[in-house]
């Protein structure tokens, strides 16, 4: 009958034919009514549903037709809800996990119980009852010879032998229950060993959480070394929220565990003395859920050791209820009252009371304090604050004498204590707690093991098994089990039985306080009538004002309220389940193993933080919190999420709650990652990036917590055992030389060296970065690329990156990121890898960093190497120098070379960077090729030699700043002086010892006046890599213009070997910069003549996209009053270019911005320009495309029409 | 490395038929050949876009689309066009889609997102060049044309490369504008594609010679 409920309604045809769904709703019914021909023998299997898996013996036919015969339902398709028990002989691994959480039987039980004439317990015929957490794989079980590999990694070797020998006897017999149980105890002796451990709550130091809040100000604030430690010790939230998810896993450990129930066996005892109700049982048993809840927990268990206390009213609070201490400085008590009472309304009187105590959150805090009070809200805000409401504390739990006065669960202190004068307060005693919850399960336990943990005090048990066995009615049962665990903790327990899980915790709270209620089908209509709505699981204020609105109190008006009403007002799932529960159905299961989704550290309390660095630091502890606790579940999870909690702009600094986090806006960001993880660097970095996407400032984080979810079982790694080791860390133990090649890789992990950076004040930052604003965005990226030379083993050369660096400097205004790369010749592969994990995490930090950079669209950056030089150079190196061979074996330099390259192809797209070329003097070319190492050339690399020091930039620095980069420069210098080959990485050698900076450029701080130095255009970045540049880099023309600080990247110009006398520092006239242009539109020529070979894009001077050379024309525009001859020429070429490249719209744009510029400018000598230039390319279009641009034909005219006759001059 | 250059092309062809047709619905709408009223809102490249629904219509695109589809795997084609006639069948307005072989290699473009940007702003560019153009006369037909190679144009005489759907050669009248101006929209150079669209339009569209 309960199958058919669903969709009964579509059975009006009933040729299956009517509309979607029906066919197969035909056909199940069919096959339902297959046997009904047949008389029921009898009722066994009443309210038992089985699903057939795969081939059994019997037949699944027979199995169904005795099934069908006494009682029970067959179902041919599997239905999580509906059916019971899965029936299977054999199963294939995916099927076990599949079915995991389902009752999975041999057909045996079945032919059994038939035999017996009674429905009997399934237990014995469970088919994975022997299935151990080390056995989880069938893989391992199937390969006997080799568990002993398996085991003896993952536990402890004695017992591994006990293992083996056990699993072959399990293999020769794997049906007798004997065996079956040893086998699997062995193993899970040491498991349960070890878990419990786990499981247990470091009681030492939580023993006297209250003295903390006591002596309030010495609690540690987020931030400091100890904090999170402390934390973890000391709060009572991490306990409760850790507990449910611990006792579900020690339920599903002692389900593994198997053993006998020695509860269950007093229980038969007892009903066999007291006389055969046994037979009343057999054949009529119907599912029975029983509901345990301790009565007010925190308080009875508090009491076992305060006698005296009891039947006085009783609240477990951190609170003594003293008088209130000075209000904290900077705290705003009325404000946050004010939002409390806001949430009270909004969520209105009704909002559902918290069980006992508030499992899930962590300090339950303002938000989530919805208590029922029955005052208005306003008479709060008469109560005197100071004396009253002093006290924040909420109560955790109290007893029932003190409910008699109004005080409930969450309530805050003060108010309590109004309510009830002669409140007595007792301290948390989480040792206790756990001592009981643990006895209680253990308790039941005995029973059986079909248990669902809900929390440390509450449980389902599904006993319909269990009085099958033992012939025993609930009432009995729980009786006898309340009994058994007043005995045992001495406190009481309350225990609702019910056909389903709904109803049993409806029936506890008519239980309550210690008592017990059984209800009947029979009754459960009458029951369900009287119960209130509010008690219906799910029902929350929101749907408590919709049910005010429809005028519904009680399940009986529920009832009486048309489907199709619920199904608009609370959405189609909702409102079916509400629909079925008030009328008392529920087809939920006792899920009996557990899965965990998410894992999770979170806190609230305490979050103070001063500067980022702390949060950075914070984060990546919680990171490790979160690793250990991945670790001891054997999880790994592929979703990271971050939660915040900021407080409210609105809100006071101070929370009224000492170190509370008061009003809040919650914050949460996921990434996914392609792999899942367990690793606290990977989260932490993960996080990290996720914060800096944060606008908020560090100082407003009240709270912070990690989330991992999607979570897969940590397979390669042996199970639960502490050193854990990682890839690398195998290196490490193999190669002790990579030991010290690992630490720059370390240093170079993100959040140390963004820890180490300070923010710069913002105002001082915009000074710089022109129209910076922002001075997070002022961050900007050197890519730094220091090349650990294999021979060299002495570890202050690996560190060597660091030194030079001082990063801590730097990051003021760059992100460093350090690529390392080592050419051990030895360790190739680990360094490989190396190298692989420290830039991918790099790189995701930077892309996100670059997100926002792109946002705000404000790219600025003072350095970047030049990586094409760098190229360059080092393929003159490897060119000019044979040394070089003898040193590394070529095959090494070649990867060098390739990696130089993956390592730019990431670098490009970052929009931070901008090109400074090093002008090198010939001098310093010579100086370079006399020496010959590879760490010369390189060390420069990490560390931007001067001449590519931008001095504009670095004369908008603060002065602090200037001088921080000036001393390491010196220092670098001196270093270089007293370097030589033999410590190759201190030898700084192609770096000119003098600043050579040109004279125009150091006179031209940011505001100063317009010399006229030569800049050069951004190179095309597009510019496909493959090919190694040519030295004279064709397509850098000049034009003479001036602009200390561009925005993007124009720079000094790199002076060509083969023309000294270009050197920018003398080419401070006209006649130079013409010499130039000249020379490179020379080049030019040349270069775009093989333009079509290397498939460069056309570009002017390197500027591809219209952004850059609109950027480029506007300098062009600024700098001179008329232009020079040759760049005229440029621009046309270029325009032809693009024409004949089939780019007729960047034409436009071209021309369209030119022409605007000029206008605005004014300037007469650009007038004809404009005119040559548009007339040249409109004949060019002409040729092409037979036709001309219309705008152009326009400006054409306009341009006639000015002061300058029309000449055309295109020949 | 021959089947990839192949496979390219097949994907290149696929991307611009892809294209092909919505811009040339798009055109339709934009250029009010037929009414609004049997265009309907579709999404194409996350923005809204138009697609005439009358089925004779949306048949003959269809048709074109997949013989120039056929034309570019076989790289026989240079440009389409889509010209717009007046009542005295003067050609008045040509939609030129140039496709030429792509000049970037190996550019960062995985996954096509700037491809399908940059399509998207053709796309874009296409429904406001109205405001570009001198508006229509009344009564206007189009056609569409497809530059090819000679050797294409010879074999397109044999067989029909889409069942009764014959192309036959554009006479030059009907491929000339009188004194037409140009108006670039878009371009777009990418691994796969390089393409640009512009619009010729002639100076006088009513033609009354």
């Amino acid at each position: 009958m309960r199958r058919s409920r669903g969709r009964g309604h579509q059975r009006s045809r009933g040729d299956g034919w009517d509309g979607w769904g029906g066919y197969m709703q035909a056909k199940r019914q069919k096959l339902q009514e297959q046997y009904k021909g047949e008389e029921v023998a009898s009722q066994i299997f009443k309210g038992v549903s089985i699903y057939v898996n795969g081939y059994t013996k019997p037949s699944s036919d027979e199995l169904k037709r005795l099934i069908i015969l006494h009682g029970g339902q067959y179902e041919h398709y599997l239905f999580k809800t509906r059916v019971t028990h899965v029936i299977a002989t054999n199963l294939p691994d995916s099927k076990v996990k599949e079915f995991q959480e389902k009752k999975v039987v041999k057909p045996e039980w079945i032919t059994d119980s038939v035999n017996a004439g009674r429905l009997l317990s399934y237990i014995p015929y469970k088919l994975f009852t022997d299935r151990s957490q080390l056995q989880q794989s069938l893989g391992v079980f199937s390969i006997s010879g080799d568990t002993s590999i398996a085991y003896s990694s993952s536990c402890i070797s004695q017992e591994s032998d006990d293992l083996q020998k056990a699993d072959h006897k399990s293999l020769s017999d794997d049906k007798h229950e004997n065996t079956i149980s040893e086998t699997a105890f062995p193993s899970t002796r040491n498991l349960t060993k070890s878990s419990l451990t786990s499981v247990s709550l470091s009681p030492s130091k939580s023993a006297n959480p209250l003295n903390h809040t006591m002596t309030g100000y010495s609690m540690g604030r987020a931030g400091d070394p100890q904090f999170l430690n402390e934390f973890y010790s000391n709060s009572r939230l991490h306990h409760l929220s850790t507990w449910k998810s611990e006792f579900r896993e020690y339920v599903n450990q002692l389900q593994k565990k198997g053993g006998d129930f020695i509860g269950r066996m007093r229980l038969q005892q007892k009903v066999e003395s007291s006389g055969g109700s046994s037979e009343k049982q057999t054949g009529k048993l119907k599912r029975c859920i029983m509901h345990i809840d301790m009565d007010c927990f925190f308080v009875s268990v508090g009491l076992r050791n305060r006698p005296d206390l009891k039947g006085k009213p009783v609240a477990v609070t951190h609170s003594k209820g003293r008088g209130a201490p000075a209000n904290t400085p900077g705290s705003d008590l009325d404000f946050e009252k004010k939002q409390w009472e806001l949430k009270q309304q909004r969520g209105g009187k009704k909002g559902p009371q918290k069980e006992d105590h508030l499992l899930e959150h962590d300090f339950p805090d303002l938000s989530e304090s919805e208590s029922e009070e029955e005052e208005p809200p306003s008479k709060i805000v008469v109560l005197d604050t100071q004396e009253k409401f002093h006290s924040m504390a909420e109560i955790a739990s109290c007893s029932y004498e003190a409910r008699q006065a109004g005080v409930r669960n969450g309530m805050f202190m003060g108010k309590a204590r109004q309510l009830c004068p002669d409140l007595v307060t007792i301290p948390y005693d989480f040792e206790g707690y756990q001592i009981v919850s643990k006895l209680l399960y253990d308790t039941v336990a005995s029973y059986t093991h079909d248990i669902e943990a809900v929390s440390c005090d509450e449980m389902l048990v599904d006993c319909t098994d269990l009085l099958a066995a033992t012939g025993a009615t609930p009432e009995e049962f729980a009786s006898m089990l309340r009994q058994e665990i007043y005995d045992k903790t001495g406190c009481t327990a309350s225990a609702g039985l019910a056909p389903n899980i709904l109803l049993a915790k409806m029936a506890t709270k008519k239980a309550k306080p210690n008592g017990q209620f059984y209800l009947t089908s029979e009754d459960v209509k009458d029951f369900i009538v009287s119960q209130s709505v509010k008690d219906i699981p799910g029902v929350g204020w929101s749907m408590m004002r919709k049910f005010e609105i429809l005028n519904v109190v009680t399940c009986g008006d529920l009832q009486k309220t048309p489907l199709e009403t619920l199904l608009k007002e609370f959405g189609p799932k909702t409102g079916k389940s509400l629909f079925h529960y008030c009328r008392g159905k529920d087809d939920r299961q006792v899920t009996v193993e557990h899965q965990r989704k998410s894992v999770s550290a979170e806190v609230n309390y305490g979050i103070r933080f001063h500067t980022d660095s702390e949060a950075v630091k914070f984060v990546q502890e919680l990171a490790e919190e979160v690793q250990s606790r991945l670790r001891n579940i054997d999880m790994k999870g592929k979703t990271i999420t971050l939660k915040l909690m900021v407080r409210r702009p609105d809100a006071p600094r101070e929370t009224a709650k000492f170190m509370g986090h008061g009003v809040c806006n919650n914050i949460s960001k996921s990434v996914t990652l392609p792999m899942a993880t367990d690793d606290a660097k990977v989260i932490g970095k993960e996080c990290v990036a996720i914060l800096r996407q944060q606008k908020a400032q560090a100082a407003d984080f009240r709270g912070v917590g990690i989330q991992v979810h999607r979570l897969e079982p940590a397979v390669l790694g042996p199970p639960s055992q502490k050193g854990h080791q990682s890839i690398l860390n195998f290196a490490v133990s193999t190669n002790p030389a990579s030991v010290s090649k690992s630490s720059p890789v370390k240093q170079s992990s993100p959040g140390k060296f963004l820890t180490s950076g300070k923010q710069p004040p913002p105002g001082k930052v915009s000074s710089i970065g022109n129209d910076t604003k922002q001075c997070d965005f002022f961050k900007t990226s050197v890519i730094k690329t220091s090349t650990l030379n294999g021979n060299m083993s002495s570890p202050c050369n690996n560190s060597s990156p660091g030194k030079h660096l001082s990063p801590g400097k730097h990051s003021n205004q760059e992100g460093l990121i350090q690529v390392d790369k080592c050419t051990n010749v030895n360790s190739i592969v680990s360094n490989d890898k190396q190298m692989d994990t420290s830039t991918v995490g790099d790189i995701q930090t930077l892309k996100g960093r670059a997100v926002l950079k792109e946002i705000e669209e404000e790219p600025v950056l003072l350095i970047k190497n030049d990586e094409s030089n760098e190229e360059n150079e080092l393929s003159d190196n490897f060119a000019d120098d044979d040394s070089l061979a003898f040193i590394h074996p070529s095959g090494c330099i070649m990867e060098e070379l390739a990696r130089r390259k993956t390592a730019k192809k990431i670098i490009p797209p970052l929009p931070v960077l901008i090109d400074i070329p090093t002008p090198e003097t010939p001098k310093s070319r010579t100086r370079n090729s006399s020496k010959d190492t590879i760490q010369a050339d390189q060390s420069k690399d990490y560390f931007p030699s001067p001449s590519q020091l931008d001095l504009s930039c670095l004369n908008a620095l603060p002065e602090d700043m200037q001088a921080e980069i000036r001393a390491a420069y010196a220092m670098q210098n001196s270093r270089q002086s007293s370097g030589n080959n033999k410590s190759p990485a201190k030898a700084h050698t192609n770096v000119s010892p003098k600043k050579k900076v040109s004279p125009s450029k150091r006179s031209s701080p940011s505001k100063g006046k317009y010399k006229s130095p030569t800049f050069k255009v951004p190179r095309g970045r597009p510019v496909s890599h493959g090919h190694i540049r040519r030295r004279g880099r064709p397509k850098k023309l000049e034009f003479t213009s001036t602009k200390p600080v561009v925005q993007k990247g124009f720079h000094t110009q790199q002076i060509e070997e083969q023309e000294p006398s270009c050197s920018p520092a003398l080419g401070d006239s006209d006649k130079d910069v013409e010499n130039i242009s000249k020379h490179v539109t020379a080049e030019l020529d040349i270069s775009t003549s093989n333009s079509k070979k290397t498939c460069r894009s056309v570009n002017l001077h390197g500027a591809v996209t219209p952004a850059e050379v609109k950027s480029l024309i506007k300098e062009w525009l600024v700098s001179v009053s008329a232009p020079e001859k040759d760049d005229e020429a440029v621009m046309t070429d270029y325009l032809q270019e693009l024409v004949l490249d089939k780019n007729l719209e960047q034409v436009e744009i071209v021309l369209k911005c030119l022409y605007r510029y000029i206008h605005v400018h004014k300037a007469a000598g650009w007038f004809s320009a404009l005119r040559r230039i548009l007339n040249h390319t409109q004949i060019v279009i002409q040729s092409f495309y037979g036709s001309t641009l219309k705008s152009m034909q326009q400006w054409q005219l306009e341009c006639g029409n000015e002061e300058f006759p029309c000449h055309i001059t295109y020949e | 490395m021959e089947t990839e250059e192949i496979d390219k092309n097949k994907i290149a062809a696929d991307i611009f038929a892809e294209f092909f047709e919505v811009a040339l619905h798009c055109i339709l709408y934009t250029r009010r050949l037929y009414p609004a009223g049997v265009f309907e809102r579709r999404k194409k490249y996350n923005i809204p876009v138009q697609i005439c629904f009358h089925p004779e219509v949306s048949q003959y695109v269809a048709n074109v689309v997949d013989s120039v589809k056929q034309l570019m795997e076989q790289k026989e084609m240079e440009k389409v066009v889509v010209v717009v006639f007046n009542k005295q069948l003067q050609p008045v307005e040509r939609y030129i889609f140039e496709v030429v072989s792509p000049g970037k290699k190996n550019s960062e473009d995985r996954f096509l997102y700037q491809l399908e940007q940059a399509l998207r702003a053709f796309l874009l560019k296409l429904n406001v060049c109205d405001s570009l153009l001198s508006s229509l006369p009344e009564d206007n037909t189009w056609t569409v044309q497809v530059h090819t190679k000679n050797s294409a144009a010879e074999r397109l005489h044999d067989y029909q490369i889409v069942q009764d759907f014959p192309w036959v050669l554009a006479d030059s009248s009907e491929t000339e504008l009188p004194t037409p101006t140009l108006i670039p929209l878009k371009a777009v150079d990418s691994d796969l594609i390089k393409m640009q669209l512009y619009v010729e339009e002639s100076g006088f569209k009513t033609g009354h010679s």
